[in-house]
């Protein structure tokens, strides 16, 4: 089993492109997992068509521990295994805390071993803004991290916060820095801004997905450019982008 | 409102049974909190405190410190303290604040123990579980670290057994939250070898009454012919010892007459390597005979101990005797007679009808008026408050008064 955490800034697009990934690998034939680290609960909305899932935050508040791990996880498009953590109110609480609440919740459940999935996606909510949001990255979760970025300047802060972030915890025994993805903005300059960033943090650019309007439109019939246009270019570039983590991650030679 | 307890009090959190389980191991155990569960624990729960040294410390946590996570102090601060001190081990205990705090105390062990060199143990507890879970994942660490180590070392493994034929037994389980410090483990120990048994190895109590310190004693401990579990506590370990090492074990502390059924139940379990709870037989089973009109008795305490003083009574057919244990986490060990309830509303509807209750003196205002309260002091649940009343568990008969006769010898003490 294969755990990456996807961080970045923001809006940048990061449900959109973890949700496309999964879809990517799980045409490879992978069982898939993607588990949402935000309060808002949006990470698996394109792969599950609006159907509702409860978060595991708020079974644990109805329920306790009266829950089977079958009221936190829906199967979503092609067997991809949703799970949203969710989190307090706007305002409210510490949605750090709650991911590391819902993480364990998830763990002591028996999720990985239920599912057995090949690979775990945590989409992780904008930058690394407390220890709740770096516990996906703790020893024990993710092996590697992957941060998605355009060549905005915010996104680019963001992402070189990311990266100390990893560089910091490397003596923890946290998860890695795989390499980043560039999600382009057609910005100046993008990929020689990219670029640099990638050299500074002695790391790779594992994949480039272009600005394509496929991927609002999909949005807009809430689901995946991969399920809605799987033919198109876009859905190659997603193919080519779960290809290249395959086997960054190790999962293919 | 379940879990409120408005009239009794609470039994000493996991966090002190840790504290409590590691106190004489040579260790240096650090529970990061900012204040008050170290005056907790050496002011209510530790009467060893201030005859006997050891390196129990506070981390001092601020406010500030769990604001920028600034786990870095910790770990300096243990990191100098370990190289001044060289403790055996380092073990760190979560406390409330850091657990909302959701420290990574993973990474932080990982990172002492680079930075010392020494075992580095964390105890994921939370403040808010009873010493009775502390202590137990205390106890099982140390039979992991400190006993299996020197089981593999096939240097150390002796050819044979003891060769004048006794049975070896580790005791289990042993904190002075159970047996505080008033002669319980030293007539346990005096008992046992009277029955031509000797003990390798109390673990995490050590007694003038055993040959060589707890180090020597956790060095042949892997040698027990049988583990003797005393208190809940010892349970996990216990299942340790016999999962890797196939040693058995053997559920009971001998309150008075039921020593000898005890005597019986470790010589079983070491002739069938089987494990034997002999606690939970049930002390009255249905018979010919039995009186029209039975007065309840009822023991509230720690699983081990209450139901091994059912097991006292097992010839009272006139008494309908029931155990209430608040504390048991593993319904492995209860009986048919014994109840894990929890809560004052349910422990007073339960002794409502009872005629006679034995329970530590702080559970009196719950319990009926007009019934026969015999007090039991027990550590964990009133502290200090009746330290000096408490038994020596093993040789004082406590119905000896109110039901004399058949219940003592003459070397047992009566509670006054």
């Amino acid at each position: 089993m294969k755990k990456i955490a996807i961080y970045g800034k923001g809006g940048i697009g990061k449900s959109t492109t973890v949700s496309n990934l999964a879809v990517g690998l799980a045409e490879k034939g992978y069982k898939v997992m993607q588990i949402g680290c935000d309060p808002k609960a949006d990470s698996t909305i394109l792969l599950r068509h609006g159907k509702d899932l409860q978060t595991v935050l708020d079974l644990t508040r109805q329920k306790g521990n009266d829950m089977s791990l079958t009221d936190m996880t829906v199967e979503g498009f092609a067997g991809v295994v949703c799970v949203e953590a969710g989190g307090p109110a706007p305002g409210l609480g510490c949605a750090g805390r709650g991911i590391i609440a819902a993480l364990n919740k998830l763990e002591e459940k028996g999720a990985y071993e239920t599912y057995q999935p090949d690979i775990v996606f945590y989409d992780v909510l904008g930058d690394v803004v407390c220890g709740g949001f770096s516990m996906p990255m703790r020893k024990g979760y993710a092996d590697q991290v992957y941060v998605l970025t355009s060549g905005e300047n915010m996104a680019i802060h963001a992402a070189a916060n990311i990266g100390l972030a990893v560089e910091n915890f490397k003596n923890r025994g946290y998860a890695r820095l795989g390499g980043l993805i560039l999600n382009r903005r057609n910005v100046k300059n993008e990929q020689a801004k990219v670029e640099e960033l990638a050299d500074d943090l002695k790391t790779v650019i594992v994949g480039s997905l272009d600005h394509s309007q496929l991927v609002t439109d999909a949005e807009e019939l809430q689901c995946t450019v991969m399920e809605a246009f799987p033919d198109s270019a876009m859905a190659q570039e997603y193919r080519a982008l779960a290809d290249a983590i395959a086997r960054q991650c190790g999962l293919e030679d | 409102m379940k879990r409120v307890s408005t009239v009794i009090s609470t039994y000493t959190a996991d966090v002190s049974g840790v504290c409590s389980a590691l106190f004489e191991l040579g260790g240096m155990v650090v529970m990061h909190d900012p204040s008050g569960c170290n005056s907790t624990y050496n002011t209510h729960d530790e009467p060893r405190w201030y005859d006997q040294d050891s390196l129990i410390f506070i981390s001092g946590l601020t406010q500030m410190d769990a604001i920028m996570g600034n786990d870095e102090k910790l770990i300096r601060d243990v990191a100098r303290a370990a190289r001044d001190l060289k403790p055996a081990f380092i073990a760190l205990v979560r406390t409330p604040v850091p657990l909302m705090a959701g420290t990574d105390f993973f990474a932080v062990a990982d990172l002492i123990r680079e930075e010392t060199g020494l075992p580095t143990w964390y105890f994921p507890t939370t403040g808010m579980a009873s010493y009775v879970s502390g202590a137990g994942m205390a106890f099982e660490t140390v039979a992991r670290e400190m006993i299996l180590p020197a089981a593999s070392d096939k240097e150390k493994l002796p050819d044979h057994k003891d060769s004048s034929g006794k049975i070896g037994i580790n005791l289990l389980g042993a904190t002075p939250l159970d047996l505080s410090v008033k002669g319980t483990l030293e007539s346990v120990i005096h008992f046992l070898r009277e029955n031509e048994m000797e003990v390798l190895c109390s673990l995490g109590m050590d007694s003038p009454a055993l040959t060589g310190d707890l180090a020597d004693q956790l060095e042949r401990a892997h040698r027990a012919d049988v583990n003797l579990v005393l208190s809940e506590t010892g349970l996990p370990a216990a299942k340790l010892l016999e999962q890797e090492l196939g040693i058995p074990y053997v559920v009971g502390l001998p309150v008075s007459e039921f020593g000898e059924d005890l005597i019986d139940a470790i010589r079983t379990a070491c002739a069938g390597k089987e494990n034997v709870i002999a606690c939970r037989e049930d002390p009255q089973p249905a018979g010919e005979g039995e009186p029209s009109e039975k007065k309840k008795l009822v023991v509230i305490g720690e699983t081990v101990y209450a139901q091994s003083l059912l097991q006292s009574l097992k010839n009272r057919r006139d008494l309908n005797v029931e155990a209430i244990c608040p504390l048991s986490l593993r319904p492995e060990l209860l009986g048919s007679r014994s109840l894990s309830i929890r809560s004052e509303e349910e422990i007073q509807a339960e002794v409502a009808d009872a005629d006679i209750v034995v329970a530590d003196p702080m559970y009196r205002p719950i319990c009926p008026k007009e019934c026969l309260f015999i007090p039991v002091p027990h550590e964990a649940f009133s502290g200090r408050t009746f330290r000096r009343d408490l038994p020596d568990l093993v040789t004082c008969n406590i119905f000896q008064k109110h039901f004399p006769g058949n219940y003592c010898d003459s070397q047992t003490q009566v509670i006054e």
